[in-house]
């Protein structure tokens, strides 16, 4: 933390360390199913940090002690690979700091995951942290959204998430790693539809007047990159509706009704 | 492992019918606090000894707070800067909940880093203050925060004890004596009947407020445990009198849109500057009775 | 006059009658047992918990001729309940399985509630109660090396009499000592009197510590009430001075309506 106090967080033409506007967020990149064992996974890669996200359920629970009789229950495990951050070795699983960083995504989804549909099972949610260069949070909470989505959990809204730091009175979208440790910063994921909030942890002093401020870019931003997201869900789901297709039409070519062919062709 | 046992159905309808009209099953309104209590120990008994040790009771959760120092070597990374270390502790106690066996519970977990968090990370503590000689001696201050009691709320409790103890506790004067036959130097740490102690020096008083919010939005501060365990969610805001917010975790439970948000933590710039002004009261109070100042 | 003992104090006998031809008999109730520590051989009857020592003495006619019947036991004071047959528990059911529920009773095991412990309960119609549901039970079954048995039924007439499921009002926990204060002293009626008459409301307290209030006009007797058997429990009012309870009421700002 001390060795990096020397960067000049916003420079005089008004470009970030990484050159970027204040606005601005890093490059994202997201694949589908990298894990083939998974009911579901996803890889997110905001800039540098990259997280991918192993969802398994809902199934039956462990340990019958896990069951709820009314809804699944989530469990969250976080991992962080041993050369994914410079300077800090492999991190335990009973590490106090990913037992929380856990509990977070896990009660930032509860309330979005319909899980009374799937009573006494478990949906269980590995988070694995390849490579970290700020904003570990976020991007694992963006991962569980589309990892989730890729298991076919039901949910009532996506969730995205990202981090917004405060350089004087300027906020800043999406931080890298040596802005995280110079400025203050907070931690936002919404539901992009609504503009809610359902998560917001702030760890370092700001005053409450800017505080709402970074809150509501917070929360425009998460809107920009749902957009992101939803371009490449739905990219995704075209290359799944084409795949059935092919494998429908073979089987029905001779006698495929007009209305099965409107419902193929949206 | 003792049975959770569930809320009763009927209870849970209760509380939140209760809270619709705007009353709580204590008699509290919505954004009521309950009687915060700040006890410390008896100053005729203890005098010196008695600084730093202090009780808080809100309702029945109750916290035991205990602040000592040690002289130690400073780390080699920050030769200027003396130690601040926290550490909590939830027994079989507190509650049947706490059964204290295997694992710590991740609501231990959580609690344990929210004091980190609002104590430590906040810069509450002076560490520089700290400092005896740069690069030799430095202060070590131990927080030590004992729940003793847990009737929900142990995070603003805590919090309030912890800072309590911080600005009630005062370490002895330390001098260092060097020897003429160049044997390593003494550290001479004056009886506090030689030298008056000194209190630490505070950059400012982070305090925890906890909201629970229940179905529908509606909004409870400083929830009791069964308000907690029925809660869809709670969120706590660190603050300090100068309006400043340190720490504000809000994770789970329905989601506030902006506006929403940003009343809460309006709300809560308000009760924090209460708890503070009710915090330096008893302090003032207990200093007044005190007798620390060599005769 | 009541005697107040301790762990190990000897428990005080009733004098013997004064008429030679009645004969005396003395049951020991909870709280009271035998002890050889202090006599060394002897066994006398001593206490085993803290509390006053209450008695009931009773002239009866037996085929021996009268009798003094006397029931000696130790208030106890507890908040933790031991299962004792045909007493009336207020429960939670924790799980459902084939066979019927377990219900957290608060002693130191979950109880079971058969599925035809219910009245009219047959094969075809089975009660349905969702986790967390609160029934009113007496105890069937209990001892030490079994799970104890509730049933939601009366054995006398197979009817339910009250007991089921509680709907609506709220489960409030209190002490042991409060719950049989409730059910065999006046305290109840005397409280009640600080509502106006046509205020409903009701209560069923049961040995386990656990009372249930209800209100249909409203929740602020029920929350009044609460607090003030809290406050009771607590010590901090006396029930037997009406001006006083009404004073603590005005003090605490308790509406009650």
């Amino acid at each position: 933390m001390a060795s990096s106090s020397r960067v000049e967080i916003l420079n005089e033409g008004g470009l970030r360390v990484d050159g970027r506007r204040p606005y601005e967020l890093r490059s994202v990149s997201m694949t589908f199913s990298p894990q083939a064992h998974a009911d579901g996974s996803a890889t997110m890669q905001q800039g540098l940090t990259t997280v991918t996200v192993s969802v398994f359920g809902p199934r039956e629970p462990r340990s019958r002690a896990n069951a709820i009789h009314d809804r699944a229950n989530l469990v969250v495990e976080v991992g962080v690979a041993g050369w994914s951050q410079p300077g800090v070795g492999q991190r335990n699983r009973g590490d106090k700091r990913l037992t929380e960083v856990g509990a977070t995504i896990r009660q930032t989804f509860e309330p979005v995951i319909m899980s009374h549909l799937y009573p006494r099972s478990e949906i269980s949610i590995y988070v694995q942290v390849l490579g970290s260069d700020g904003g570990i949070l976020p991007t694992a909470i963006n991962a569980t959204t589309l990892a989730l989505i890729d298991a076919g959990v039901a949910m009532t809204d996506y969730i995205t998430s990202l981090s917004v730091g405060l350089h004087l009175t300027q906020p800043l979208l999406d931080l890298s790693s040596p802005e995280e440790s110079d400025i203050p910063y907070l931690v936002v994921a919404s539901l992009p539809g609504t503009g809610k909030v359902t998560l917001a942890t702030l760890e370092t002093r700001i005053h409450v007047d800017r505080f709402e401020e970074m809150l509501a870019v917070g929360v425009e931003g998460c809107k920009i990159l749902k957009a992101e997201m939803e371009g490449e869900v739905k990219k995704r789901t075209g290359t799944m509706v084409e795949r059935m297709k092919l494998n429908a039409l073979p089987d029905r070519a001779g006698g495929m009704k007009d209305s099965d062919r409107d419902i193929l062709m949206t | 492992m003792p049975r959770d046992i569930p809320v009763p159905t009927i209870n849970r309808s209760f509380v939140q019918a209760a809270l619709e009209k705007g009353h709580r099953l204590d008699g509290r309104r919505p954004l009521e606090r309950r009687r915060l209590l700040i006890q410390f120990p008896d100053p005729e008994e203890t005098s010196v000894s008695g600084l730093g040790r202090v009780e808080v009771s809100l309702g029945k959760t109750k916290v035991l707070a205990r602040v000592s120092a040690e002289l130690t070597n400073p780390r080699s990374d920050r030769p200027f800067e003396g130690l601040l270390s926290i550490t909590s502790e939830i027994g079989p106690l507190a509650g049947e909940a706490f059964h204290g066996e295997g694992r710590t519970t991740e609501e231990e977990v959580i609690l344990t880093r929210l004091l980190e968090k609002a104590i430590r990370r906040s810069e509450a503590v002076d560490r520089e203050a700290l400092c005896v000689v740069a690069g030799e001696k430095v202060w070590h201050i131990k927080l030590h925060i004992h729940f003793l009691s847990s009737d929900g709320n142990l995070i603003d409790a805590g919090c309030l004890a912890g800072m309590t103890a911080l600005r009630h506790f005062r370490r002895p004067e330390v001098e260092r004596l060097d020897r003429d036959d160049g044997m390593a130097a003494i550290w001479k740490v004056y009886p506090t009947d030689e030298r008056a102690p000194v209190p630490l020096s505070i950059h400012h008083t982070p305090l925890c407020v906890t909201f629970a919010y229940l179905e529908g939005n509606l909004l409870l501060l400083d929830p009791t445990s069964q308000e907690s365990q029925i809660a869809s969610g709670t969120l706590t805001l660190t603050l300090n009198a100068q309006r400043e917010l340190c720490v504000l975790s809000k994770a789970g439970g329905n989601p506030l849109g902006v506006e929403e948000l940003m009343k809460v933590v309006t709300l809560g710039v308000d009760v924090v500057r209460e708890m503070t002004s009710e915090m330096e009261s008893a302090l003032k109070a207990d200093e007044a009775v005190r007798i620390v100042d060599v005769r | 006059m009541t005697t107040f003992v301790l762990p190990g104090d000897v428990i005080p006998l009733p004098a013997d009658p004064v008429d030679p031809s009645t004969s005396q008999s003395i049951t020991f109730g909870p709280g009271i047992g035998a002890s050889t520590s202090k006599t060394g051989s002897e066994a006398i009857s001593v206490a085993t918990k803290m509390g006053p020592v209450h008695n009931t003495a009773k002239r009866r006619k037996t085929k021996d001729g009268p009798t003094e019947v006397n029931r000696l036991w130790v208030e106890v004071q507890s908040k933790r309940y031991v299962p004792a047959p045909g007493e009336d528990v207020i429960g939670i059911i924790v799980q459902k399985h084939a066979e019927g529920f377990r219900v957290d009773i608060g002693a130191a095991q979950l109880a079971q509630l058969g599925q035809f412990a219910f009245e009219g309960a047959s094969k075809k119609t089975k009660p349905r109660l969702d986790n967390g549901t609160v029934v009113h039970a007496r105890v069937s079954l209990a001892n030490r090396d079994m799970e104890p048995e509730i049933e939601c039924v009366d054995p006398k007439d197979g009817k339910s009499n009250g007991y089921g499921e509680l709907k609506g009002g709220l489960m409030v926990t209190c002490s042991l000592q409060l719950c049989r204060r409730v059910l065999s002293t006046r305290m109840m009626g005397e409280i009640m009197t600080l509502w106006p008459l046509n205020t409903q409301i009701t209560v069923a307290p049961a040995m386990n510590g656990r009372i249930w209030l209800n209100c249909e006009s409203g929740i602020l007797p029920v929350i009044g009430l609460k607090r003030i058997l809290e406050a009771i429990d607590a010590g901090e009012v006396d029930w037997e001075n009406m001006d006083a309870l009404q004073g603590w009421v005005k003090r605490e700002g308790i509406v009650l309506n």
